[in-house]
């Protein structure tokens, strides 16, 4: 999990379905988990002293007081670590193969799929501007559209 | 009177619980008992403290869905079984409809589940014995079903067997070390499984040369749809004709359940609907309906079947958050027909006025915010911070180890072959019944 000192460069890696800095990544988990045992077994251990409440209530109140340590903790590396996204709000930059990959199928599978869904749920993705999903559909078949295929590439092609 | 008592509890319920069920990870009994019990003591009538009741589940049914559609960070141990599609939809671009489409099929699970689970307990209660005895066949069959549908076809099926001795092997051990089974730490390794082994992967250094990447990611985001937006919009409407009977009907059915758990429903019914649909869109939107929705509809029956029937706590709900309304005052004993009905409504219509426009509109915004600012490092941290606090919690260092343990496997299994966790969460409630019968058949051949 350790970066070679000599790297200048920062090593990014994905984790998580998003890109990270595996360095920064490694102090947000140990900062994560440090703040938030600590909290919650100062919080046990204060709520158990008290003896008025029942130990298993007493437990779970201490498990707020850890998500207060959990949230300060993710309140340190979020001013600490900036994100390393870019979010592209006009233009699909989504890279359809490898979210196809993600949720395990093939363009193939997924294009053949798209020929038999109902026409509710196409006129939902035109909405949402799903072109890269849409442009799949093999020329010629159900639900098939020559616009998707060109909408998709003025999508990607904006962007660059 | 008790009506306009009911109605203000309602909503000062949702709003509160609309807050709670935000935090990623909060646990429903440690959030729900102690805070009914307080209006349990301070003498509110029994109609208005089951209207309190039904609101307060209704509004952390709602809001656990925003975490979990942003950031793929569970809302609460109910939505553990939707961060896989969640993923999915953010990758696509589409975090905030996934927040809609759970939050509107949260809906629907409420509105039909509360009749029907009502009626179902006057009819079919005496037969839940029955169901129960099989709970572990149905089980099995179920993950079986599912793990063939996924990518990995039979290759998932026979890893039910391992996979099952792994979660069964480890419920020994545990017995041996804490002196009970886990649940939490065992959901929650198969939850961080995918993420373990890609951080598994970082410390071999020919797969971290192998992920390594180059520039940030870039994430777009699906256009707001055009129409206007009433203030509290059809939840109906939010699925098209194709997925509304899905949702629709597994809210029915799992309304009439109560002694399986309400995660293994959702992680069950949306598998089944998921394997149903092959369009990746159309899959990861109608499965998170459907998933939401069976949560809360399996959470209705839950309440209100063992309420109505026996007034005895016989669920996991009924036995945990519900536990006020069962020990402290027996709402069996106070509530008519048409009090469930009537108040049970008022529950639901009040309890989300806060939580459902809310979720609805700014899902959108929320999600845009939440991408400029906030960085997955810290969201990650923030996440494996409240996985160890919630494994310590149910069992010490053990429940981290455990957690660790299963999520190395089970990441392993999803990442390399497609044996998504939907299906590791079903081996884990099949697990019992497979690893018994094959024992008992190994028994038959010494």
């Amino acid at each position: 999990m350790n970066t070679e000192p000599e790297k200048k460069q920062k090593e990014l890696t994905e984790v998580w379905g998003d890109t990270v800095n595996i360095k920064e990544l490694a102090i947000s988990i140990i900062l994560g988990v440090i703040f938030t045992m600590c909290f919650y077994l100062i919080g046990r251990k204060i709520f158990m002293s008290m003896g008025t409440i029942e130990e298993n209530l007493a437990k779970g109140y201490a498990l707020f007081v850890g998500i207060a340590g959990c949230f300060i903790a993710a309140v340190i590396s979020a001013k600490s670590f900036r994100p390393k996204r870019l979010v592209a709000e006009l233009d699909s930059t989504t890279d359809i193969a490898e979210v196809l990959e993600y949720a395990h199928m093939t363009p193939e599978e997924e294009g053949e799929a798209l020929t038999k869904v109902g026409s509710d749920v196409i006129k939902e993705m035109e909405d949402l501007e799903l072109y890269g999903l849409l442009a799949l559909i093999p020329e010629g078949a159900n639900n098939y559209k020559p616009e998707y295929r060109e909408l998709a590439r003025g999508q990607s092609k904006k962007d660059a | 009177m008790l009506i306009i008592q009911a109605i203000i509890v309602s909503i000062i319920g949702g709003i509160i619980f609309s807050i709670i069920g935000i935090i990623p990870g909060t646990d429903e009994t440690a959030t729900m008992a102690p805070i009914t019990l307080i209006l349990v003591l301070m003498g509110f009538e029994p109609v208005v403290i089951f209207a309190w009741f039904i609101a307060i589940l209704v509004a952390m049914q709602i809001t656990h869905t925003i975490p979990t559609a942003m950031a793929a960070l569970p809302g609460s141990t109910m939505a553990v079984p939707m961060v896989e599609n969640s993923n999915i939809g953010k990758k696509l671009g589409i975090p905030h409809i996934s927040m809609r489409k759970m939050s509107a099929g949260s809906m629907i699970g409420s509105l039909i589940g509360l009749p029907i689970a009502i009626l179902f307990a006057q009819i079919l209660a005496p037969l839940s014995d029955i169901i129960t005895q099989y709970s572990g066949l149905i089980f099995t069959i179920a993950a079986c079903v599912i793990a063939f549908m996924s990518q990995a076809k039979i290759g998932a099926v026979v890893a039910l067997v391992p996979f099952a001795f792994l979660i069964q092997g480890l419920q020994r051990i545990s017995t041996e070390a804490v002196g009970k089974t886990l649940f939490t730490s065992i959901f929650m390794g198969i939850t961080i499984g995918p993420m373990i082994a890609e951080i598994f992967n970082i410390m071999i250094p020919a797969k971290r040369a192998e992920n390594r990447r180059e520039k940030p990611t870039e994430i777009w985001l699906a256009p707001d749809s055009k129409e206007k937006m009433p203030f509290f919009p059809n939840p109906f409407k939010f699925f098209g004709k194709s997925s509304i009977g899905y949702v629709a009907g597994c809210s029915a059915i799992s309304a009439c359940t109560f002694t399986f758990s309400p995660v293994g429903m959702t992680v069950m019914l949306g598998e089944l609907v998921g394997s149903r649909k092959k369009e990746l869109f159309d899959r990861v939107t109608t499965t998170l309906g459907v998933q939401d929705a069976v949560s809360n509809a399996t959470y209705l029956g839950e309440l209100l079947i063992p309420m109505i029937a026996f007034g005895l706590p016989l669920s996991p709900v009924a036995l945990g958050p519900a536990s006020p309304l069962f020990n402290q005052i027996n709402l069996h004993d106070y509530l008519s027909m048409s009090d469930y009905f009537i108040y049970g409504f008022i529950g639901i219509i009040f309890g989300c006025m806060f939580a459902y426009p809310m979720a609805i509109k700014k899902a959108r915004k929320w999600s845009e915010k939440m991408f400029r600012s906030i960085s997955h490092e810290a969201l990650i941290g923030a996440f494996m911070g409240l996985v160890c606090m919630l494994a310590f919690h149910e069992a010490g260092l053990f429940g981290i180890i455990t957690a660790l343990v299963i999520g190395v496997f089970g990441g392993f299994l999803n990442n390399h072959y497609g044996i998504h966790t939907g299906v590791q969460f079903m081996a884990y409630y099949a697990s019992g019944w497979i690893v018994t019968t094959l024992i008992s058949v190994c028994a038959l051949a010494i």
